[in-house]
């Protein structure tokens, strides 16, 4: 300890340690993380001060200086001429390459942000039937939610002859085409997909697909397909009973949207 | 009384082993049977769907499936590391079932079923085939692996000629060899020999160890023979050199895992004519860029089992014209004589560049939002303008603006399209530098029976014509360069002259 005691008590290294702590509370302590442009900004004040603090006094101003001035007029020791010249090119070769990065800009695809879970329609048209999303039912569940085991069954085959090429056998986006997709397929194990839905969501999801998406929902890029034509209401309910009863999810309760 | 109490723990001891051991000597004796017993289960709610209840390979997802769901009943495994006449061991089983087979629809279930419940569902599998009755198999030994170096895939080369792989895989392995078309496996499914350049989508994965074991071992069952016999010195012997050599050329042909598709294909321009010979040795110059493809199973009837996997492209762009270099595997070129559809390739544009974040449907458009689409057939072998409101909406256009130059060798396709950046037609995308334009793909083959907008499709992705530098911009980075060096020699000087003063 009394061997670092003389270091720390150094003006250098009191700047340079202070520095990485403001660094450090400015770039990983504050949250939401700050702008790159205001960090600079923060930290390029910071340094104003802690240089006028330690140049206040002679002792500070003297103890800042001297390894510099020790490291710039050196001509014996090999090893300080050595990192001399080390520092000396470095600097330039540093300041051209970052001017480098800005006259050449880079190019990055802008984000492709969608809400997942947009607003649906009150109601839909499903073969000519209206059907009220907020009020629909799956009719194959008995008064207390418990699904009907036969329609399960003809659930789980709904879902393997028509689904399991995206959303994988395991229900986990795994399927063989989830890779080359974007957005990925839903992964229905995971809390965020359908455990926040109702049944009548995953109803007009899986009748209407992609393209029946409102605007923010960015439907021209799912590759969610519209079942309407293909699948038959009932057969609808049914794959929505299998993907909560494969899952261990449960449908979130109507008016508790 | 202390040695009351001694006695006591001594009985107390010897009683709980001997309950330990009788409780546990029957529980190893039933392993066997119950490990089976928990694979039924993992199996009736994992597997069925595909495999069938009785495990022959009829589940009732088998129907829309290619290659199709195992038969566990014929007793035969492709991916192995023992001979070709003998059942696989019971860690090839646990591999394959954890890794799933690329390429096909069987999953990897590793990251879904635990280790126990793996090796559960593998002992319930062996049960439908007496295949396994016997001894338990032994894998075949590897010789170490020769040095992949250039010399190393050079003899390979030379092997995959001598020993014929080319008559199924074709000469530059793209599975087009003159009798790819016409192998059968022994469920009397057509099959296709695998694709070399495309390693990631191997069934039994793509690195040089996996390699190796299926070429000396064989894939039972599918028409890709076993060459342990044929890979030997003139003593009979292993020859592991020549093994090793064909393992390594064999994996030159591809990497490993598939690439990344980049969000957008960045060009730069370019000062010549843009070429409009596929061959030209100026795509070599740009970037290479590879977008997945897959089943048009957005609406009736679907394609769930597209024949091509992916495009790669290359762009070049100057200030009058874009190029674009499109390449596939294809295992037949087909121009639609002989009752086939023909092969075509699609190159989706959004007609306007997009203001809001709007866009068509990725599917040839929507009526609100068409799409430019670049077309072109094998039969006629030109590029065609069209126009995209929907997939039963896809016309030709009016004016038509492009040029195209294409060819088929060993096994795929290269075309060139070439259009004017701005061609003034209102049909037609304007491109213009500094914009993100979506660009999508579309691919269908005629030998599968695929048609334009029932093959094999990509989501949006976009194009950018990189902005020209100008050649001021690049002057200031010896200024700064020269600034800051100044500014050292300046404090340099200063530091040193003050030092001398103190001094
Ligand atoms: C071609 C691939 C594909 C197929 C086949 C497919 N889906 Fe999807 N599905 C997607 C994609 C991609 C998404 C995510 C984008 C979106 O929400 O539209 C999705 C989203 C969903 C969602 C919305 C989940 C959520 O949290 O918002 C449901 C429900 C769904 N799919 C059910 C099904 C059912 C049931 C089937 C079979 C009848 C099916 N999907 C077949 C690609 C597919
Ligand atoms: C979505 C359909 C599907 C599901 C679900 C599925 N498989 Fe497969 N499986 C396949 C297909 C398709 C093949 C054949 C691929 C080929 O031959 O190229 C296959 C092949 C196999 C093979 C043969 C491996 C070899 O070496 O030849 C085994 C073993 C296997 N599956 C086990 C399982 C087990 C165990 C499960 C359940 C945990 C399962 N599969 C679930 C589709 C499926
Ligand atoms: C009689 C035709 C035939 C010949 C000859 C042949 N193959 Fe194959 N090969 C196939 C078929 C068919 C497949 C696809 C098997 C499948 O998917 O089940 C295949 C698959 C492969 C694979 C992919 C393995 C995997 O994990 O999917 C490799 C690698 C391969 N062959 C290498 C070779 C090499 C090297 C040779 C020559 C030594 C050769 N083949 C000779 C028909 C052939």
């Amino acid at each position: 300890m009394t061997r670092f005691a003389p270091l720390l008590r150094h003006r250098l290294t009191q700047t340079i340690a202070i520095w990485l702590i403001a660094f450090g509370i400015y770039r990983f302590a504050i949250q939401p993380p700050i702008p790159s442009s205001l960090l600079t900004i923060y930290l390029g004040i910071t340094t104003v001060v802690i240089l006028l603090w330690v140049s206040s006094d002679d002792r500070g101003l003297n103890e800042l200086k001297a390894p510099l001035t020790a490291l710039f007029v050196e001509r014996e020791n090999r090893n300080v001429v050595g990192l001399r010249w080390l520092i000396l090119i470095l600097i330039p070769a540093f300041v051209g390459w970052q001017t480098y990065l800005r006259v050449v800009p880079r190019v990055e695809a802008p984000p492709e942000l969608r809400s997942i879970h947009p607003a649906p329609p009150t109601t839909i048209t499903f073969e000519g039937k209206t059907i009220d999303l907020q009020t629909a039912k799956n009719p194959f569940r008995d008064a207390s939610g418990k699904p009907d085991a036969a329609a399960l069954a003809a659930g789980k085959v709904v879902y393997g002859t028509h689904c399991v090429f995206c959303h994988g056998d395991a229900l986990k986006a795994n399927g063989i085409f989830a890779d080359s997709l974007n957005p990925r397929p839903a992964d229905f194990t995971d809390p965020g997909t359908i455990a926040q839905l109702q049944e009548g969501y995953l109803f007009w999801r899986i009748a209407k697909g992609g393209p029946g998406l409102p605007t923010e929902g960015k439907g021209w890029n799912s590759a969610m397909p519209g079942w309407e034509g293909t699948l038959k209401e009932e057969e609808i309910w049914q794959v929505i009973l299998y993907l909560y009863d494969a899952t261990g999810q449960h449908p979130r309760e109507a008016g508790n949207q | 009384m202390s040695r009351n109490r001694i006695a006591l723990a001594l009985i107390a001891t010897v009683l709980t082993m001997v309950a330990a051991f009788t409780l546990a000597g029957p529980r190893t004796t039933r392993a066997a049977p119950s490990l089976a017993a928990e694979g039924k289960t993992i199996y009736a709610q994992r597997c069925e769907i595909c495999h069938g209840e009785n495990g022959d390979g009829k589940g009732p997802a088998a129907e829309i499936m290619f290659p199709k769901p195992r038969d566990f009943t014929f007793g035969e495994f492709k991916i192995r590391t023992t001979s070709s006449d003998s059942p696989p061991t019971d860690g090839d089983l646990i591999g394959v079932i954890g890794n799933g087979m690329p390429g096909s629809t069987m999953p990897a279930w590793k990251n879904v079923l635990s280790k126990d419940e793996i090796a559960a569902v593998a002992a319930y599998v062996k049960t439908f085939s007496d295949a396994f009755g016997g001894e338990a198999p032994q894998p075949i030994k590897a010789g170490n692996r020769v040095k992949p170096d250039g010399a190393s895939v050079a003899r390979g080369a030379q092997v995959f000629r001598d020993v014929q792989c080319f008559k199924c895989h074709g000469d530059a392995g793209r599975g087009d060899g003159p009798s790819a078309l016409k192998l059968k496996d022994d469920y009397d499914n057509a099959i296709f020999p695998a694709d070399l350049t495309q390693a990631w989508l191997f069934r039994g994965g793509g690195t040089a160890n996996d390699i190796y074991m299926r070429i000396m071992t064989g894939m039972t069952g599918s028409p890709m023979p076993s060459f342990a016999d044929a890979l030997v010195d003139e003593n009979g012997n292993p020859d592991e050199q020549k093994r090793w050599d064909l393992v390594n050329y064999v994996d030159s042909l591809s990497p490993d895992t598939a690439p990344e598709p980049q969000a957008a294909i960045i060009l730069k321009p370019i000062d010549g004519d843009i070429p409009t010979e596929p061959a030209a040795v100026q795509w070599q110059s740009a970037t290479l860029y590879y977008y997945p493809l897959v089943g048009e199973i957005m609406r009736e009837p679907r394609d769930y089992t597209p024949s091509i996997k992916g495009v790669w492209v290359r762009g070049l762009y100057n200030s009058t014209d874009l190029g674009l270099l499109v390449q596939w595997d294809d295992r037949q070129q087909n121009t639609g004589a002989e009752g086939q559809p023909q092969d075509e390739i699609d190159v989706q544009f959004q007609t306007k560049v997009p203001e809001g974040a709007e866009r068509p449907y990725f599917v040839y458009g929507d009526a609100d939002h068409p799409v430019n689409l670049w077309t072109w057939t094998a039969g006629a072998s030109v590029g065609v303008e069209q126009t995209g409101k929907g997939s039963d909406s896809v016309a030709p256009q009016a004016a038509q603006n492009l040029t195209t130059k294409s060819y088929y060798t060993a096994g795929r396709y290269s075309v060139v399209f070439r259009r004017s950046l701005n061609t003034g037609d209102a049909e037609d995308i304007a491109l213009s530098s500094g914009v993100f334009v979506p660009i999508a793909f579309a691919a269908s083959d005629g030998l599968r029976g695929e048609t334009p907008g029932h093959g094999a499709i990509s989501s949006w992705y976009q194009i950018y014509l990189g902005k020209p530098v100008p050649a001021t911009n690049y002057v200031w980075i010896p200024v700064a360069v020269v600034v800051a060096a100044a500014l050292e020699a300046l404090l340099l000087w200063a530091v040193r002259r003050n030092a001398k003063r103190d001094a």
